[in-house]
């Protein structure tokens, strides 16, 4: 396994290694719920900024997953507020990627899914279009 | 078309990956959950004015105080302060009453201002909590403010667990 697998590997585990401990982070067993509506809406809005970046740039932004994390945790701020200094939710909190309206859009998790999906196919498409050279 | 395959193959990867996630993450919710679980320890505090809480429970909600109802099915042969952990500390927030299904006591008692046995089921109606995905008794808990509003309840099974109700705390702490 050469060198850049191994830096791979590891990105990509500690990229993991952090989601579990935000799942882990609701302590209660509808984590799933909560982990699954914030990270799709995080994610999404993630995978829209990189395609942005990327089409305006002509490269692919580098790091994705460490957007896709950045967006997470910034769609989950309110959680940490809530976690760390007993910050209840409040309606200014949308400002954190909807944090309150997202878990009411209709069809729950499985239409955030969707828009996931959605944002997926838009940053791939994007950067399927650039030349091999400038995607890392 | 090498390339194209790639990223098709990689979106249908993680299409899958998370699409499965998603089914295990429904079909293994607990039976004692919401329906809906975006009503379930939403954290945030139902509008003042808005819900008034019934008066439903003998001398409560009492008029210039917190009051934090607790619904389970049972607590019998239960430590209280394990299965309701941090109650001492609830207690200086508010008034504490447990309603309980069948009626039966917990072994500890202490930081409770009141046990009600509900099997007609009538308080946890009047309370409007939500039903569980088994149809049975709401386990979770409604708080009411000093003008006697409910401001917040859910279903929450877990919430009794020791070091688990932070939450009751935080929201407690929280209204007026």
């Amino acid at each position: 396994m050469t060198r850049a697998s191994l830096k791979l590997c590891g990105y990509c585990a500690l990229f993991v290694l952090a989601e579990v401990l935000l799942y882990g982070s609701y302590r209660h067993h509808d984590a799933r719920f909560h982990w699954f509506l914030h990270f799709f809406v995080g994610a999404s809005a993630a995978l829209w900024l990189m395609a942005l970046v990327a089409w305006r740039r002509r490269a692919a932004a580098p790091y994705p997953l460490l957007w896709i994390l950045a967006g997470h945790l910034f769609a989950m701020t309110p959680d940490f507020l809530f976690l760390v200094f007993s910050i209840i939710h409040q309606d200014w909190m949308d400002v954190f990627l909807l944090h309150i309206r997202a878990h009411f859009i209709p069809g729950r998790n499985l239409s955030w899914y969707l828009i996931f999906l959605l944002s997926f196919s838009a940053y791939l498409k994007v950067v399927a279009s650039l030349s091999p050279a400038s995607v890392r | 078309m090498v390339r194209k395959h790639a990223f098709i193959t990689i979106w249908l990867s993680i299409a899958l990956l998370f699409g499965g996630l998603l089914a295990w993450a429904e079909v293994s919710r607990s039976q004692l959950d919401d329906p809906d679980p975006a009503f379930q320890r939403t954290g945030f505090l139902l509008p003042e004015d808005q819900v008034r809480a019934p008066h439903v429970l003998r001398g409560y909600p009492r008029a210039g105080h917190r009051l934090a109802v607790l619904f389970v099915r049972s607590v019998g042969r239960q430590m209280l302060f394990h299965e309701l952990a941090l109650q001492s500390d609830l207690s200086a927030l508010g008034d504490i009453v447990l309603v309980t299904q069948d009626g039966l006591r917990p072994s500890i008692v202490q930081g409770l201002d009141a046990i009600v046995a509900d099997p007609e089921e009538a308080i946890v109606n009047a309370f409007g909590l939500h039903r569980p995905i088994d149809g049975g008794y709401p386990v979770g808990y409604a708080l009411v403010d000093r003008d006697g509003y409910i401001r917040h309840r859910t279903l929450d099974p877990h919430c009794f667990g020791k070091g688990h109700n932070y939450e009751i705390k935080a929201l407690l702490q929280a209204i007026p």
